[in-house]
C-alpha cells in the first residue's frame, strides 16, 4: 500500500502519545501495584491506630490528620525513586532507544511525556493515601478541614520536586539500581542529615533544601501556623536551639525552582545523551 | 544536492581522543540502494547513529531529504525507516501495540496504522505474534519487528544496520528477499553490513569505509574491472608438470601460483572479467585439462581487501 506523505503531529500530541504508553508501562508492571498496596495499608493502619490505642477522643480533627501524614514523605521518594530514577536511563540501559529515538520525535517531547507519566502515578497513589485520611476523618469527625486539601497540593507540589531530581538522575545514571538507590537516600538520609545538621550545628534554617520545604505539607495543619522562635523565645531546657518552621510561599518558591532547575538541567542532559553501546 | 536524499559534508566523531569518523563526505541519491561496508570498528555504527540521531557529529553535517539532522532531527526523519543493531522493545508491549506508538508519533491515522501494522507484520512473518509480549521473543523476532517498525510508515529512506545480524540462514534470506522488494518500490536504501556477498547481492553501489575514512564508493556492477587481485581456484584432471606450473606463473596478470601435489592450483590473478576470460584459454593452450575454473574470493571481497590492506598499510 502506498501512503501520501503524513503530516508531522504536534509536539503536544506526541508527548501525549508517549506519556500514554509510559502510563501503559506503570499500569502493567508491578510497582503501581506495590506502591498502591503501600499506600492503602500504611494509611489505613495509621488511621485507626488512635482508636486501638485509645487517644482518638483526645486527638483535635487536626492532630488526627497530621499523625498519618508523617509517613507520606517515605511514599513520595518511593513513588520518585520508582517512577524517575529509571524512566530516561532505562532508554540507554534497556537498550528501547535505538526504536524510540530514530522517529521524529524530539527527546524534550519524550522527556515530557515520561515526566508527566511518572507525574501522573504519583498523584495517583498519593490521592489513594489522602483519600483514606479524608474518608476516615470525615467518618470520625464529619467534618474535613480545608487545609488537608492544601496539603494534598503541597504533597502533589513535593513530589514534583522531587520528581524532577529522580529524573536529573536518570539522565545522568549509567544504572538502574545506582539512581535508585540515590534517589531514595538523596531524600530518606542525604539531605534530612543534612536539615539537621544545619539546624542543631550551625544554627542555620535549612530553607533552601527541599527536604526541609516539603515540611508544609504537614506543617500547613498546624494551627494557628507556626513561626520561627529563636533561643530563649520559649522556656525549653538545656538543649534551647532554634525552632525553624518552613514558610509556605518560601517553600512553595524553593520546590518550584528544583522543579525548574532541575527538569531544564534533565531534559539538556537527556538530550547531550548519546547511545554509544 | 536535488537528487542527493543523504548527504554527509566532512562528518566527523571523536571519543575522547579516538577519532570513530573521519571527514566522511558521501552522497547517496534518490532510488539507490547502497551498501556500507568496513570491517568492525571502521565506523559504519557511528555513521548510522549519526544518521538516525542517536550520537551527535563532533564536527559536519549530515542531511536527510535536504534537512541538517542535528539542527533539524524531526524533519529529517519523518521519511525515514531504520533498523539500528538491534533494538529492545518494552517487555510490557505487543507488536501491535509498539507499532501502533510509533505510527502515533508519526502522525499516521487509525486506519493507517492498523492496515499498515498488518502488511508489515505479515511481510515479517510475526502475524501469528502479533498480540504476545516482546518479552517472550527471541532476537530474531525482534529484528524482524524492528524491520516491521522501520517500514511501517512506508519511507523513502531506508537506514539498516547489520540488519541480517542475529538471524538463522532462513531469516537472512527473507530479509534480503524483503530489502530487494523495497528496491522496486523507489526506496533510497542505506544498509552498512559486513557480510560483502549480501551487500553485492543486493546492493547498487558500494561505499568501503576503514579507520573513519571513506576509502571509495563503486557502483556494484563495476567492481569486476577494479579488484587489484582475486583468487582462482582450477581444478585440474591430472597432476601438472613443472614446466607447465613454471609457465603459468609468466602468463600475463598471474601474481603467484600455489600448488601443493593436488589436483589444485591457486592463482593470484590481477586483471578483469575479459583478462581472466583470457587466463583461462591461455591454460587449455598449455596443455592443462581443467575441470573447474572459479574465484574464490567475490570480486568486492578483493576489492575490500585490496583498499583495506593498502589502508592498514
Amino acid at each position: 500500500m502506498k501512503m501520501a506523505q503524513i503530516q508531522l503531529p504536534s509536539q503536544s500530541s506526541q508527548i501525549i502519545t508517549v506519556c500514554r504508553f509510559e502510563l501503559l508501562k506503570f499500569l502493567r508492571g508491578k510497582k503501581i501495584l506495590a506502591n498502591i498496596g503501600i499506600a492503602l495499608a500504611v494509611s489505613l493502619v495509621l488511621v485507626v491506630t488512635p482508636q486501638l490505642i485509645q487517644i482518638d477522643s483526645q486527638l483535635s480533627v487536626y492532630d488526627y490528620l497530621t499523625f498519618p501524614l508523617g509517613f507520606l514523605p517515605y511514599l513520595l521518594v518511593i513513588s520518585a525513586a520508582f517512577f524517575g530514577s529509571n524512566s530516561l536511563l532505562s532508554e540507554f540501559h534497556e537498550r528501547t532507544g535505538y526504536a524510540l529515538f530514530p522517529n521524529p520525535v524530539s527527546k524534550s517531547s519524550i522527556w515530557l511525556g515520561k515526566f508527566f507519566a511518572a507525574e501522573l502515578v504519583s498523584f495517583l497513589i498519593i490521592g489513594v493515601y489522602f483519600g483514606v485520611i479524608i474518608t476516615a476523618t470525615e467518618l470520625k469527625y464529619q467534618t474535613i478541614p480545608e487545609e488537608i486539601f492544601y496539603s494534598l497540593g503541597f504533597a502533589f507540589v513535593s513530589v514534583t520536586s522531587m520528581m524532577s531530581i529522580a529524573f536529573l538522575v536518570s539522565s545522568i545514571f549509567r544504572g538502574p539500581t545506582g539512581a535508585a538507590v540515590l534517589v531514595f537516600f538523596l531524600f530518606i538520609m542525604i539531605l534530612p542529615i543534612i536539615d539537621q545538621v544545619l539546624i542543631g550545628f550551625v544554627d542555620t534554617k535549612p530553607w533552601f533544601t527541599p527536604t526541609f520545604s516539603s515540611k508544609i505539607i504537614g506543617t500547613i495543619l498546624v494551627i494557628p501556623y507556626p513561626s520561627d522562635l529563636a533561643p530563649g523565645d520559649l522556656p525549653r531546657g538545656p538543649f534551647d536551639v532554634h525552632r525553624f518552621v518552613p514558610y509556605v510561599s518560601e517553600s512553595l518558591l524553593v520546590l518550584l525552582g528544583y522543579i525548574l532547575v532541575s527538569s531544564i538541567l534533565s531534559i539538556y542532559a537527556f538530550k547531550k545523551r548519546e547511545m554509544i553501546s | 544536492m536535488a537528487n542527493e536524499v543523504l548527504v554527509t559534508e566532512n562528518l566527523s566523531k571523536s571519543y575522547s581522543g579516538f577519532t570513530a569518523l573521519d571527514r566522511l563526505n558521501l552522497k547517496v541519491t534518490q532510488n539507490t540502494c547502497v551498501g556500507y561496508l568496513g570491517p568492525n570498528g571502521s565506523g559504519k555504527s557511528t555513521t548510522i547513529k549519526i544518521l538516525t540521531g542517536l550520537l551527535s557529529p563532533t564536527s559536519g553535517k549530515a542531511y536527510l531529504s535536504g534537512f541538517d539532522i542535528t539542527k533539524e532531527t524531526r524533519k529529517a526523519m519523518q521519511n525515514v525507516g531504520a533498523v539500528v543493531e538491534t533494538p529492545e522493545f518494552y517487555p510490557y508491549l505487543n507488536p501491535k501495540e509498539i507499532l501502533e506508538y510509533f505510527g502515533k508519533l508519526r502522525g499516521m491515522s487509525k486506519n493507517d496504522i492498523s492496515s499498515r501494522t498488518k502488511e508489515t507484520l505479515e511481510l515479517v512473518r510475526l502475524s501469528e505474534w502479533s498480540t504476545k509480549k516482546v518479552h517472550k521473543f527471541s532476537k530474531g523476532m525482534k529484528q524482524r519487528l524492528a524491520i516491521a517498525a522501520a517500514l511501517l510508515h512506508d519511507p523513502s529512506i531506508i537506514i539498516v544496520d547489520e540488519v541480517t545480524s542475529g538471524l538463522d540462514p532462513r531469516g537472512m534470506i527473507e530479509v534480503r528477499d524483503i530489502i530487494k522488494s523495497l528496491k522496486k518500490n523507489d526506496k533510497t536504501i542505506f544498509m552498512s553490513s559486513h557480510l560483502l556477498g549480501e551487500t553485492q547481492e543486493i546492493c547498487d553501489k558500494v561505499a568501503l569505509i576503514d579507520k573513519g575514512k571513506l576509502l571509495r564508493v563503486e557502483d556494484v556492477s563495476n567492481i569486476g574491472n577494479l579488484s587489484k587481485n582475486s583468487r582462482i581456484q582450477i581444478d585440474l584432471v591430472e597432476l601438472p608438470s613443472k614446466s607447465q606450473i613454471s609457465s603459468i606463473t609468466n602468463l600475463p596478470g598471474v601474481v603467484d601460483v600455489k600448488h601443493e601435489l593436488t589436483l589444485s592450483l591457486i592463482v593470484t590473478f590481477s586483471g578483469g572479467l575479459s583478462a581472466r576470460a583470457d587466463l583461462l584459454e591461455q591454460l587449455q593452450e598449455h596443455g592443462l585439462r581443467i575441470v573447474t575454473f572459479k574465484q574464490l574470493d567475490s570480486d568486492l571481497e578483493s576489492l575490500y581487501l585490496d583498499l583495506v590492506s593498502q589502508s592498514v598499510g
